[in-house]
Parts: C-alpha cells; sequence; structure tokens
C-alpha cells in the first residue's frame, strides 16, 4: 500500500522538476469525494529514539593590536545525543547529552554534560507537570527577558540557536480552559529548602493580545514582579516585558571593588521587542526585529575598563553579560532564499548604548541537502573603547561552522 | 422606450455589476462546504520536493476545531522535526520550536515546517472574512472534464498573504479544485490544487492536494489526509501546555 502510494505521490510531483502540472491528468477523473474513516481512538505508542546533531565550527579572533597573522584559532566539536522516551497518555522522559572538545592553539579539552534531563507527564491533561533539568521559556521576549529569573543560561547573541543549560526544577502548568494558564516552578538549585526560589506566572489571552503576570520570590531575597505581552499594533508583532523589584538581588561593584546592594528603591527591568516581516519577490522573506532592554539599575560608567572589577563581579557570579549597563538594543535582520533558495543572509547587531560598545554579525547558512547546514560568519567588535564588547582587544572574528542533524 | 436601452446599456457597461454579487454567493458557499461542524483528527503526510534538496517526507497530527478557529499540528517524523508544532487559536498563531523550547505569538501566515503548505491551508477557508469579489466576470470552464466556476478574490486588508486570488470551483458543489495567489506586483507565486476531498456530515475537508510553488520553479509539495477520526476533541488539547507536552 505504502509503494503504491509513494507510486502516486512520485507521479504527482516528479520527475521532470521543472515540467508543467498536466491539470487534465489530474483531474481526468471526477473528485473523489470520499466518505470519512469511522471515528478511532487515537493511541499514543510507546516508542524510544535517538536523534542529535553534530556540528562543528572554527572561528579566527582578529585583535585590533596584534600582527593579523598572530592571531589564535580556535575550534569547537560538539556532538548532542538526544534520548525521547514516550509512555502511554504523552508521558515521556528526554536526556539532552553534549560532548565537546575545544581546540585551541597545541591546547584542547573535552567536555561532557547534560543539557537537560526531564519526565513529563500530565493529570488527564487538567494539569502538566514536568520535573528535571529543563530549559523552559519563561519571558516574551525575543533576546532579553527581565521577567526570567529562573533560567541559568542566558541566549547567546553570537549562538542563538545553541543547546542551553536546563535549570533543575519542577514545572506545574495547569490550562483553564482555551485562553488562560497557571504556571508554577519550583527550583531544586538551592542550598537547603530555605533557599528554594518559586515563580508563579497566570496567562491569558484577551482578542489578540497575550498578557502574562509573575511573580518570582526566594527568602532573604527580594521578591520580583513581572508582567509581559505580545501582541500586533500597526503591522508590528509587539511584546514588551517588565520587572520590579523594591531592591536588587544583584549588587553594583565600584571602584573598591565592593559590592554595593541597592535596598531601598525601585529597580525596573523592562524590553520591547518590534518584529515586522517585508515581502520582496516573496511574502514575509524579510524580517526585521528590533529589541530595547533597560535596567534602571545598570551602569552608567563602563566597568570594563577596569578588569578586576570585571573578576570580582564574575567570581561572585554577580555578572550577567549583555545586561549590564542601562540601555542597549539589538537588531536581527532575516532574509530568506538569499542570495539563493538554499540559502538565508542573517545580519544582526547589538548595541551598548551606554558605553557605545557594538557587536555586528553577518552570518549566511546554507542548506545544499536535508538537515546539513554549512554557515559562514563575521563578527565586528567596535565602538567605543573599553565597552562592554570592545574591551576583549578582538575586531573582528570571521567563522565557518558544519552542522548535520539526524 | 428609453428606459429598457439605458438599463441595457448599464448592464453591458457595468457587466461587474451583477457579478460580483453572484461571486460573492459562491464565495458563501465555498465557505459553508468548507467550514467543519465537527472536530477532526487525522495523520497529515506532506511529500515536499525541492529542485536542489531533493525530497523529503514529513509527518504530523493534525487536529481541527472550526467552531474556535483552532487547530493543532505537531510534527512526529521525521526525527528531526519531531517536536516541532503549531497551535492556532482565534488570531493567535503560536509555533514552538523544540531546538530553543520557545513559542513564537505571531500574527501572520507562516510555511509549515518549510514546505509549500502554510497555516492558512490548514484552517477554514474564511472568504468572506478575508476577501471580496474581485473585478473579473465569472467564467464557465472546465478542469479535466470536471466543470468549474472560475472567479476571483481581492484581499480585504493586508493582513493576508496574498492580496488576489483566483479560484477554480465546481459548479454543482462549490468546492475549490484550483486556487492561484499572486502578489502585490501581480506575480503568480503559489498554485493550490485541491485533488480529492473527504465528506464530514455535509461539509467537506481537502485530504489530497499539491501546492506548487511558482517562484522557485521545481519546488512542490503534496498533502495527504490519512486515518481520518471525528471523536470530539477535548479542548484542553488546543493550549500551549499541551503542544509542549507533546513536543520533544
Amino acid at each position: 500500500m505504502k509503494a503504491a502510494l509513494l507510486l502516486v505521490v512520485l507521479g504527482l510531483i516528479g520527475p521532470p522538476l521543472h515540467a508543467q502540472i498536466n491539470e487534465d491528468e489530474l483531474f481526468e477523473r471526477d473528485t473523489i469525494v470520499t466518505v470519512a474513516d469511522t471515528p478511532s481512538v487515537s493511541r499514543t505508542t510507546e516508542s524510544t529514539a535517538f536523534t542529535g546533531r553534530v556540528w562543528s565550527y572554527t572561528l579566527v579572533p582578529i585583535s585590533r593590536t596584534r600582527d593579523i597573522g598572530d592571531s589564535p584559532i580556535y575550534s569547537n566539536n560538539q556532538a548532542n545525543l538526544f534520548l525521547d522516551t514516550r509512555l502511554q497518555k504523552d508521558a515521556k522522559a528526554f536526556v539532552n547529552f553534549e560532548v565537546s572538545q575545544w581546540n585551541a592553539d597545541t591546547a584542547s579539552s573535552l567536555n561532557a554534560t547534560i543539557r537537560e534531563a526531564f519526565i513529563d507527564f500530565n493529570l488527564d491533561h487538567a494539569l502538566y507537570i514536568r520535573s528535571g533539568k529543563q530549559v523552559l521559556q519563561w519571558g516574551r521576549s525575543f533576546f532579553w527577558n527581565p521577567t526570567d529569573l529562573i533560567s541559568v543560561d542566558r541566549p547567546s547573541f553570537l549562538r542563538m540557536d545553541r543547546y542551553r543549560d536546563g535549570v533543575v526544577g519542577t514545572r506545574l502548568t495547569w490550562p483553564i480552559g482555551l485562553d488562560q494558564s497557571i504556571t508554577a516552578f519550583i527550583s531544586h538549585q538551592a542550598a537547603n529548602l530555605k533557599t528554594v526560589s518559586v515563580a508563579l506566572k497566570y496567562e491569558c489571552l484577551v482578542g489578540n493580545t497575550e498578557i502574562g503576570l509573575s511573580t518570582w520570590q526566594r527568602s532573604q531575597s527580594v521578591g520580583v514582579y513581572g508582567i509581559d505581552a505580545s501582541t500586533r499594533l500597526i503591522g508590528l508583532d509587539t511584546k514588551i516585558e517588565s520587572a520590579w523589584s523594591y531592591g536588587s538581588n544583584t549588587p553594583k561593584y565600584g571602584s573598591s571593588l565592593s559590592p554595593i546592594w541597592i535596598t531601598n528603591e525601585w529597580v525596573n527591568r523592562s524590553s520591547l521587542t518590534l518584529t515586522r516581516t517585508l515581502d520582496w519577490e516573496l511574502a514575509d522573506r524579510i524580517s526585521v526585529t528590533q529589541e530595547f532592554f533597560y535596567n534602571s539599575h545598570g551602569y552608567t560608567d563602563s566597568p570594563f575598563a577596569s578588569a578586576s572589577r570585571i573578576a570580582a563581579m564574575q567570581a561572585a557570579g554577580h555578572y550577567t553579560p549583555n545586561m549590564m549597563g542601562q540601555w542597549y538594543t539589538a537588531t536581527f535582520v532575516t532574509l530568506n532564499k538569499f542570495p539563493i533558495s538554499d540559502a538565508t543572509l542573517s545580519i544582526n547587531s547589538i548595541s551598548n548604548l551606554t558605553d557605545w560598545s557594538h557587536t555586528t554579525g553577518i552570518s549566511m547558512p546554507y542548506t545544499p541537502i536535508h538537515n546539513l547546514t554549512l554557515s559562514f560568519g563575521l563578527y565586528m567588535y567596535w565602538g567605543g573603547s573599553n565597552g562592554e564588547y570592545t574591551a576583549n582587544e578582538t575586531a573582528i572574528s570571521p567563522e565557518f561552522s558544519l552542522s548535520v542533524d539526524f | 422606450m428609453l428606459k429598457p436601452i439605458w438599463m441595457l446599456t448599464l448592464l453591458l457597461t457595468f457587466p461587474s455589476f451583477t457579478m460580483a454579487q453572484s461571486v460573492a454567493d459562491l464565495m458563501k458557499r465555498i465557505d459553508s462546504v468548507t467550514a467543519l461542524n465537527r472536530d477532526i483528527t487525522a495523520q497529515v503526510e506532506l511529500t515536499q520536493q525541492r529542485a536542489t534538496q531533493g525530497t523529503r517526507v514529513l509527518n504530523m497530527v493534525y487536529r481541527r476545531r472550526d467552531q474556535d478557529n483552532a487547530f493543532l499540528i505537531t510534527m512526529i517524523g521525521p526525527e528531526v522535526e519531531k517536536g516541532n508544532g503549531y497551535l492556532k487559536l482565534g488570531d493567535n498563531f503560536w509555533m514552538y520550536r523544540k531546538n530553543t523550547r520557545t513559542f513564537q505569538h505571531i500574527n501572520r501566515d507562516e510555511s509549515i515546517a518549510g514546505t509549500d503548505a502554510n497555516a492558512e491551508d490548514f484552517e477554514s477557508i474564511r472568504l468572506v472574512e478575508r476577501y471580496k469579489p474581485g473585478p473579473e466576470p465569472i467564467r464557465k470552464e472546465t478542469l479535466g472534464k470536471i466543470p468549474v466556476y472560475k472567479f476571483e478574490v481581492r484581499a480585504k486588508a493586508n493582513t493576508v498573504k496574498y492580496p488576489r486570488k483566483v479560484y477554480w470551483v465546481r459548479q454543482d458543489n462549490g468546492l475549490p479544485l484550483k486556487e492561484e495567489s499572486y502578489s502585490l506586483s501581480n506575480t503568480l507565486m503559489s498554485t493550490n490544487y485541491y485533488l480529492s476531498y473527504a465528506m464530514v456530515d455535509t461539509q467537506y475537508i481537502v485530504n489530497r492536494a499539491l501546492f506548487v510553488d511558482e517562484f522557485e520553479k521545481g519546488n512542490k509539495t503534496v498533502m495527504r489526509l490519512s486515518e481520518v477520526s471525528l471523536l470530539p476533541i477535548p479542548n484542553s488539547v488546543f493550549t500551549k501546555a499541551n503542544l509542549e507536552n507533546l513536543s520533544k
């Protein structure tokens, strides 16, 4: 039966690839109108599947000050193996196991980690439970998520498609009808019961607007309250996200390298995302996303001028890239099927508007056959000296990557 | 004596005035025969042929409820696509990407798994809501041996993907058999052939279709529905929580 079907399908679609469709042949018989099959009970079948991705990328950071010939070559070879096992009633277990090898000069390092490992099930579709190490989307914005205090691994601007490290905890989701839901996340990554954090979120749909109200709480920490929304305004996909707390959970570091905690004023982090698609020969061929981020608690000077200041922040776990300054903006432009149908041109740029430093990347993933992607990229770091994106002296970094999905 | 001449002149000068009403009737008829009164669950197979990349087959589970203007698509094959999904509820559309575990809430039509089939191909047509009759008069033609009406529609607002479409619909039951979609510059972008329908009570659902990419010659997608079930679908199915539960 399947062979016959394949023959019918191939007869409809090929070869030759560019032959005109013969409509007389397509409709030589009367349109087949058949009675729908008798109702059947759908069953989830138990299964176990292994899939994954193998990828390799090489980059050459070229310094502003050193001779180009002295530029090091870094390469990363990585494999992600996914185990997906399904039981009855949509219960499942999932593991993302990652092995990566870094090479720099003559040195190399091998790392193995479990990015995610969780069990997911539901109680009669009234309550969904996912427990284990998991990546979850808590905010709504494209890059910055001010309301997300749960995730331990933020998106990387240079590797938006990389697999992030999950956070260990239990997530409960209670859908209420079609247009509301309540989600709770209890983090298990705590020293003891007293330091367990809990996040709650209520979401609802009003017309074409999705709204969320959230809170994050932990004993001996400042509670954070958030609101986010996603809608369409004057032709733009619009997302806003805002988080408020009375005091800050992250101190600032002055020149004395001692942490300074804010305790008696409101701290706000907000983002605004605008996305527009444009037609060019094809509908929605060009996609432009512009995102803005504001951190009322951000540095108004540039801490990156002081390596010791940054080191103190990092040692204490108080350094979060792309959020240290007060104002940021990022642009993501995608041109599909350009310059050829199997390629995409991406131009992304991020700017710290406080120290006026920028990272701009141009990349072109090309998929000559299904599941194989080649990508060429060029990343530039420019703007004010000793800024967030210029402090490490790399001026430009060409990159080449290959990946296979299986 | 002059009155009939004036009327005849009016009709000859503005034939589209009377034809527009008939196109509107055809549009209403299409909407009424293709809007389903029952829930439907089916397996969908999309066979995509691309001129440069070859052929690939995608499988998905498709659930639809027209009363809520809702559908849910969960990719079940091949393994690299398994876990991605699409949820439509009213005017809201979410794409779920398993790699990043994110929902994208968008308000535009989107290609399904990069094929020539779009989200709007999986929901009720709602022609009257989105389009208005075009200026061209209805023509009687045949597709193969099937008598059809050919007519044109124009978008009412710029929220649809293609501002101009031309339809060929069966004269006997109003089912669309062929649809051409044109861009703003009047370039033919795609041609859809609806090759067979399955009857659900007194309505119909396409169970075999051919989507032809007219912009990139050689690209086509064949859609086939099978294992159709009419069992009521629980409300909980059309939720983001359920889509994420079904994914990887």
